[in-house]
């Protein structure tokens, strides 16, 4: 039984549930983050591809807000195909910068003083984009700063944003409103919370306060005296650009040690702490001295630790052996529902033991190459093999899994990501005990 | 004997506070002298109505913020564009000091109809906008079109009023969509200043005008061809 099973190491099963099990959501986002890994492009033959093309355009012409939500969708790579996301993400660059008379007019109206009544120096361009905001550098005396101004009115486009991008979605994906509602509210939810910089300033002192204990990674100080709702201002620290970092010449050695400070930080955070920086994309990363410089906490997800439990049950590899006990969990976590027949019960039974054991295999084998791209290619295969059989996402009806998961998939998945960016090996073995308050560390391959 | 600036103050002063409280004017310059105790004179001297009144006061509105901006240390190291909306952004910051008198006399009215009151205050914008002009052209930030140039500080005029109109609307908490605005018309209006869209449209507006007047011709007897 899942709840017994008191040995889960990581996320990914449930995710891997989902992908299997031909959840609307997860089919695509197992087989475009696949493709996009194998081989950067989408495969038209996978997607409904002249719909997806004009979808794909009226997106992308609303930029802004619109960009966002589809970011936010495509939870970097997993909902929205791999190709897409990469465009919404550079288009987002191209979003015209905000003015500095705009800057200065957002400081007296929060502050009621100007940049340089603060500053020493302030940059009058912006010295990078953040989706609803950008960057400005600063200095006083010998610190510097990073300073992030939101846009005006983000909050308010973002909502009326989300009404216009979310038919669109539907359509994209040929998903049922009622089947999928629950995700949309998720996502709406935290896009609000990214809004308010003051939220965000208070989950970035908690959680950098909560994972200082962890080596391997730095992370910038956050200051209150100069962060209000719409200003955010963090120690500025240079390094070099997560993406930069990748393709440049790292050692093996070196982009391991990287890698494994990525996996720590995440498991830390999703196993003890509960609560999750869950926005793993590349541009909210630095490497700075050879430690991980993880930037920008506006989306984190606190963990219900009843999900969390049954979640991560599947990590149990005696689970994927036992049709009983499989068919039990994937019920409590509403992958399989009542209305099922037997013979589709089956297939997804069969399904979801075949992925999870996939998607999980890093967990089980302990230590794990995630540079390895044969792995990668598997993911795809057993994506585009669901939809085959016809567990794709047009074929499925009902509200399957939990709008819980949709944070946690997009932290893994995200993670997986820039581990195979990285083409690290890492330990996969989880330091931090994950259920029934056992505190020894436990091993990551069971049985 | 009281300065002419200081009289003037007051004037304007009492005649505003009674359109604020009252919502119209007052009735009569003997109403207002008799407040003020001065002589109808001495309000002649300085006004020659007391709509004339109002419009300096606008226009001292317009003045002081483009002065503020014009002499804020950031001012020399702006190019035209940022100082433009400097400019906008002080305006209707400033503005909301005096928002119930803006609604009052301005609400609800259409763009490219000016109220009276409001004559000397676009002038003195106009003033602004040649400079702001002027310097761009110099530095090259927007095509020399030569004697069209003319029309780009009425087009920032346009653009202005614009801005007032959406922000004597504008809901939004602390009046964000206001800023978006300003932001958003100002990217606009310097991009068609630089680009031939503008251009374009100035070829377009001459043939449709030239067509019409042809056509005008052609309606006569011994019409064209």
């Amino acid at each position: 039984m899942p709840e017994q099973s008191s040995i889960p190491t990581n996320a990914l099963s449930r995710m891997a549930a989902i992908a299997g099990a031909g959840t609307k959501v997860g089919v695509n986002f197992v087989r475009h983050y696949a493709q996009a890994a194998v081989s950067g492009r989408l495969n038209q033959d996978a997607l409904d591809a002249a719909n997806a093309r004009d979808i794909y355009k009226t997106l992308s012409e609303l930029k802004g807000g619109p960009l966002k939500i589809a970011q936010m969708l495509s939870t970097d790579q997993h909902l929205l195909p791999a190709a897409y996301a990469d465009v919404f993400s550079q288009a987002q660059y191209s979003a015209p910068p905000l003015s500095y008379p705009l800057v200065a007019r957002t400081f007296r109206r929060e502050f009621g003083r100007e940049p340089l009544e603060f500053f020493d120096e302030f940059s009058r361009e912006a010295v990078a984009g953040a989706s609803i905001g950008q960057v400005h550098k600063a200095r006083r005396g010998n610190l510097c700063f990073a300073v992030k101004v939101q846009y005006p009115g983000i909050a308010d486009s973002l909502r009326s944003d989300l009404a216009v991008v979310k038919p669109l979605a539907l359509r994209l994906f040929g998903l049922r409103e009622e089947d999928v509602s629950d995700y949309f509210r998720e996502v709406e939810e935290r896009l609000m919370e990214e809004t308010d910089y003051e939220h965000e300033l208070e989950r970035s002192l908690e959680l950098t306060g909560q994972c200082a204990c962890l080596a391997g990674v730095r992370f910038p100080k956050f200051f209150r005296e100069y962060s209000s709702r719409r200003i955010l201002t963090s120690e500025w620290i240079d390094g070099v650009p997560f993406d930069a970092y990748c393709d440049g010449n790292a050692s093996q050695k070196e982009r391991d040690r990287i890698g494994q400070a990525l996996w720590d930080f995440y498991d830390f955070q999703i196993h003890e702490l509960k609560r999750f920086h869950a926005d793993p994309h590349p541009g909210n990363f630095l490497v700075s001295d050879g430690k991980l410089v993880p930037l920008d906490f506006g989306c984190t997800k606190q963990l219900d630790p009843h999900f969390h439990k049954r979640h991560f049950a599947f990590l149990d590899e005696r689970l994927l052996e036992d049709d009983a006990s499989l068919e039990r969990a994937l019920r409590e976590l509403r992958i399989l529902l009542p209305e099922d027949g037997s013979a589709q019960t089956r297939n997804m039974l069969d399904l979801c033991r075949r992925s999870i054991a996939l998607l999980a295999r890093p967990f089980h084998e302990g230590e794990f190459n995630f540079g390895d791209p044969e792995y990668l290619r598997e993911i795809r295969y057993l994506g585009e093999q669901s939809e085959r059989e016809g567990y794709g996402p047009k074929m499925l009806r009902g509200a399957r899994g939990s709008a819980e998961s949709l944070y946690v998939n997009r932290a893994y998945f995200g993670l997986y990501n820039l581990l195979a960016r990285l083409r690290a090996r890492v330990m996969t073995v989880s330091r931090f005990s994950v259920a029934n308050g056992q505190s020894n560390p436990v091993a990551g391959g069971v049985g | 004997m009281e300065t002419s600036q200081h009289l003037r103050d007051k004037i304007i002063g009492k005649v505003l506070d009674h359109l604020r409280e009252h919502g119209k004017m007052p009735p009569t310059v003997y109403a207002v002298c008799r407040d003020l105790q001065i002589s109808e004179k001495e309000f002649y001297q300085e006004f020659p109505s007391l709509d004339a009144v109002e419009s300096a006061h606008w226009r001292n509105v317009m003045d002081h913020n483009i002065r503020k901006v014009e002499n804020s240390s950031e001012w020399q190291g702006f190019n035209s564009q940022q100082r433009l909306l400097a400019f906008l952004y002080a305006y209707f910051e400033d503005s909301l000091c005096h928002r119930s008198l803006l609604l009052l006399r301005f609400g609800g009215l259409n763009v490219l109809q000016e109220p009276v009151s409001f004559r000397e205050a676009s002038q003195r914008f106009l003033e602004f906008a040649r400079d702001i002009v002027k310097k761009a052209i110099q530095e090259r930030e927007i095509a020399d079109r030569g004697r069209l140039n003319d029309i780009y500080p009425r087009g920032l005029l346009l653009q202005f009023r614009t801005v007032l109109d959406f922000h004597l609307r504008d809901t939004s908490p602390g009046f964000e969509r206001t800023d978006v605005l300003i932001e958003k018309t100002t990217r606009l209006a310097f991009d068609l200043m630089k680009t031939s869209a503008l251009d374009s449209a100035i070829d377009l507006a001459r043939w449709v005008m030239a067509f019409r007047n042809q056509g005008a011709v052609a309606k006569a007897p011994c019409g064209a061809m």
